[in-house]
């Protein structure tokens, strides 16, 4: 059977959806968006996407060209992105604009049609070039985008969380922005459960527009060393400065994990802009951070116990788990996080709260993971005291890291080509 | 031949709606095959509404009702109220629309201008005033736009946003006006005077042997000299006082203790209102206090009529209703509703509905318990300025929906597309109508534990499943939970219970009304 063939057969399966924009007829050249300067897992994860796009398209013998996008002045240097230039991958510094609904008419001819959802100003990635008109199909790297993306081309779009959701405190106003960007899209790609979820039930998006990938995972570097980098026993807190982060109840669990517990066990903290829990004075600028100063520095255990290490390396961090009698992951609701696969890989068990995106990574990855309620500080501290005693018994029960790499990037990206490539064709 | 029966509706002007409990009442009564010969008095402000609502939901041959009023000329100050109301609610709905039909307008004026001043001088210098005067308002209009961009760029939102608001800012001081005292005053002194003409009107008819007065509210009714049956659904204001309180809810108080004293015959609907609310309230005493307790409600015919499959039904409806009625709304316009999730309160919101716990119990069902449904009330928020801020500050606006005041059709395809039906109201006055509203289209209810519930659902182990205590949140959350993951088998356990009520219909109780109204005890001459 040839690829046009099982493209024909795909697309009479897909429902289609949207006649909003011309019909798609050959995707040659797809550009990626990372509209906002993430770093870390979020970075990685679109840089997965990119390759995967790339490599997947490729072992179905289709000549697609790759362009990813990057916010411009979100990067240090173009290194960040040696990997995908590597591989053969395009990239385009990008600045977003904004511009306003009656400027379409003068955008050409792909102007949006009346059934889509409009909106005063849209969002518009310029690059100084052809503002990525010369890409056939545009795919967007989660939804921040306010205003919304501006529809021109025809665009897929992937969906991590819709975290606002569960965490008022996030963001100060509504984002209708995003579920515009996300309903004006041909098709929505998530790759938890609890997102596809949201995505019909709280951004309004029709199901058959909704695809679940699933997810995939990047191996961490191995250690380089076999000294603890730490010089007492420890377990590692990966975290940043967002509130969603749970920090307050999970200090206070802290406190009761070694005061109740004889916690012996330090927790050494790493993450970007941890720096600012270091400062409970009034220069630190964010009300939150210098509160979770303050709680630190007020409490001598703690004080003691906490070693916040910040942003470190690939390397150092590969190190710190490595060495970590177990990983703690006590957010309180996001779209999963794959430092518990990477703990793992690395034959570090975990301790983490109990959300669906945790359960269904749990069950994905068969991680053996032991669950708390991240509201409930006492049972946090309980959790913690559990772990510290099963920890080494509960290595014998991780997944080899041979399983894990099945889920690599490399591995998934033929399935995930494919998935795109129908949904794209079912425009 | 059955007696004439007159029905009293003094209802304040737009109040007349058939989605309001005592209306809804009324509606069921009237569809009934013993409700024969009835004649309606109505104060000529309800003039229009109640030809429209008998019109929209009696589907009884209209030549058996007859209707009373002194007219329907409206009082002026009405008719101003009602005016003013029209023309605030397009300046706040309808600018952008307004500016582009203005956009025409000058296009129009600039074509016919150009048309004829260039074959004849005259009308060059006649329309030129015109002209200049339309582009000059339309420059300034678009200048204030520019200058709201511009400050809204320097200073933020916030200016922007209140410059929007304004048109509904002058919205809001007519709700508050409208609770003013004083206006208050002036409604009663209109209000008695029609009553009065109505009353003269209803004394002539000796045809009428008995007249029913469906709310205690008209104390002005005890000048009617045939027989009166007044219901009484409740006096909530002895229950939950401090729920109650302001000038406002005094003066309703003391409506309907006056005409607790009129001398009458009263109807309730549960033994709770009966012993706990009127026996200590009719003064003197009386022993003349009949429970005709609510038929069962169901909305099934509504979706019957659109299509035979109850689910497609609805959806039709939603669709509909979404292109007519929330083509504006922020949110929805764009939602795909046949997907949607959503546990359903229908209620007008009032202290003793228990919004805010419920809204509480959805936020722990949300946001800690991670069940992805949203809650759709039928009820403002914005009537309860407590509630209102607690869903904004929580950020639930977009999983809370507000679908007010809609039509039987829609409550019906909510009903039916509903996970659950919930009910956390601290009292009723009977057996709550969202139990069978929702059942009879095939959704299962969870509710509050209270007395007038208890008096109809007596299976414990039943009411250990769907009943909540509406003071606990907790024990809301777990009850909803356990509900909406349990649909099915809530369903099947709620049917002995629906079939209880299924039996009572709108004949059977209109029966006991007639009974109750052909052999009501004549009235001490007043």
């Amino acid at each position: 059977m040839t690829a046009q063939n099982t493209l024909r057969e795909c697309s009479s399966v897909i429902p289609v959806i949207s006649q909003d924009y011309p019909k798609v007829q050959k995707v040659k050249k797809i550009a990626l968006f990372l509209p906002i300067g993430y770093r870390g897992g979020s970075l990685r994860g679109a840089k997965n996407i990119a390759k995967m796009l790339f490599l997947g398209s490729k072992a179905c013998d289709h000549s697609l060209e790759v362009v990813f996008s990057f916010c411009e002045g979100a990067y240090p240097s173009v290194e960040v992105f040696s990997d995908l230039l590597e591989l053969g991958i395009s990239i385009r510094e990008t600045k977003w604009t904004k511009i306003a609904k009656r400027d379409f008419p003068f955008m050409g001819n792909s102007s949006p049609s009346k059934s889509l959802e409009e909106a005063k100003e849209y969002s518009l990635p310029t690059d100084g070039i052809a503002n990525f008109s010369d890409c056939d199909f545009w795919l967007l790297i989660s939804d921040r985008l306010d205003p919304p993306l501006a529809p021109l081309v025809p665009y897929g779009i992937v969906v991590y969380d819709y975290i606002q959701r569960y965490v008022p405190e996030l963001f100060s106003k509504l984002e209708k922005g995003y579920l515009t960007t996300a309903r004006n899209a041909s098709f929505v790609i998530t790759t938890t459960p609890q997102t596809q979820n949201d995505t019909i039930q709280y951004a309004g998006i029709d199901p058959r527009k909704v695809t679940m990938i699933p997810m995939d995972f990047c191996p961490p570097l191995l250690p380089s060393t076999s000294v603890r980098p730490h010089h007492r026993p420890y377990f590692l807190w990966v975290t940043n400065t967002s509130p969603h982060k749970n920090h307050l109840r999970s200090l206070q669990a802290l406190e009761i994990f070694y005061k109740q517990y004889d916690g012996v066990l330090d927790v050494v903290m790493v993450g970007i802009f941890l720096d600012l829990f270091q400062n409970p004075t009034d220069k630190n600028p964010y009300p939150y951070t210098r509160e979770i100063s303050k709680y630190i520095e007020q409490s001598p255990v703690l004080k003691e116990k906490c070693q916040i290490k910040g942003e470190v390396t690939d390397q150092t961090y590969a190190n710190l788990l490595a060495h970590a009698e177990f990983l703690w992951h006590p957010t309180l609701v996001d779209n999963g996080t794959f430092a518990v696969v990477e703990a793992a890989y690395l034959g570090v068990a975990s301790v983490s709260s109990d959300y669906p995106a945790m359960r269904y990574m749990n069950e994905r990855f068969d991680l053996d993971l032991l669950f708390f309620d991240a509201f409930d500080s006492q049972d946090i501290a309980r959790k913690l005291a559990s772990m510290s005693k099963e920890a080494k018994t509960r290595r014998a029960a991780l997944p080899s890291p041979h399983h894990l790499d099945q889920f690599t990037a490399e591995r998934s990206a033929q399935d995930f080509w494919t998935t795109i490539r129908e949904r794209i064709y079912a425009i | 031949m059955q007696s004439k029966i007159g029905i009293f509706l003094g209802h304040a002007p737009g109040h007349l709606k058939g989605n309001e409990g005592i209306v809804k009442l009324f509606l069921s009564l009237l569809n009934s095959k013993q409700f024969q010969n009835i004649v309606i008095a109505v104060p000529n402000w309800s003039f229009k509404e109640i030809h429209l609502l008998l019109k929209e939901k009696v589907n009884v041959n209209p030549e058996n009702i007859e209707i009373l009023s002194t007219g329907s000329r409206i009082h002026y100050s009405f008719f101003i109220w009602n005016q003013c109301k029209k023309l605030l609610k397009k300046l706040s709905t309808r600018r952008s629309t307004a500016k582009k039909s203005y956009g025409k307008y000058l296009d129009s004026i600039c074509k016919v201008f150009l048309k004829l001043s260039s074959r004849y001088f005259l009308f060059f210098i006649l329309l030129l005033p015109i002209l200049i005067s339309t582009i000059l308002f339309y420059f300034i209009w678009n200048f204030s736009e520019k200058l709201l961009f511009f400050l809204k760029k320097k200073y933020g939102s916030r200016i922007k946003d209140k410059i929007k608001k304004i048109p509904r800012s002058l919205l809001q001081p007519l709700a508050k006006i409208k609770n003013n005292f004083f206006v208050r005053r002036f409604y009663s002194e209109v209000k008695e005077r029609e009553f009065k003409r109505l009353v003269k009107l209803i004394n002539r008819r000796k045809d009428i042997k008995v007249w029913y007065i469906p709310a205690a509210c008209w104390p002005e009714i005890s000048k009617i000299k045939a027989k009166k049956i007044i219901a009484i659904p409740d006096v909530v204001f002895v229950e939950f006082p401090f729920l109650f309180s302001g000038v406002i809810n005094e003066f309703n108080y003391q409506k309907i203790k006056s005409t607790l004293r009129i001398d009458a015959q009263f109807i309730c609907f549960s033994e709770h209102v009966k012993k706990h609310h009127l026996t200590k309230l009719i003064e003197p005493p009386r022993e003349k206090v009949t429970i005709v307790r609510h038929g069962y409600t169901d909305l099934s015919f509504h979706l019957k009529q659109v299509k035979e499959n109850p689910t497609d039904a609805a959806l039709q409806i939603m669709d509909s209703f979404q292109k007519t009625q929330l083509h504006n709304h922020p949110y929805l316009k764009g939602f795909y509703l046949p997907s949607m999730r959503f546990i359903f309160y229908s209620s007008q919101v009032r202290p003793h509905k228990n919004f805010l716990n419920l809204v509480k119990a959805y936020e722990v069902l949300l946001r800690k318990r991670f069940v992805n449904i949203k809650l759709v009330i039928t009820g403002n928020p914005a009537h309860q300025t407590e509630l209102n801020n607690y869903i904004h500050s929580r950020r639930l606006q977009y999983d809370i929906l507000s679908l007010y005041d809609v039509a039987d059709e829609v409550l019906a395809a909510l009903n039916h597309l509903a996970i659950c039906a919930v009910n956390p109201t601290l009292f009723e006055g009977g057996f709550p109508f969202t139990f069978s509203e929702a059942y009879s289209v095939g959704t299962p209810s969870v509710m509050s534990r209270i007395p007038v519930v208890l008096e109809e659902s007596e299976d414990e182990s039943l009411n250990s499943i769907m009943l909540f205590d509406p003071y606990s949140v907790d024990d809301m959350v777990n009850k909803i939970e356990w509900g909406v993951k349990n649909r099915d088998d809530l369903y099947q356990l709620q049917r002995g219970l629906y079939e209880k009520f299924a039996v009572r219909n709108w004949d059977i109780v209109a029966k006991e009304y007639v009974d109750l109204f052909e052999h009501a005890e004549a009235p001490v001459v007043v």
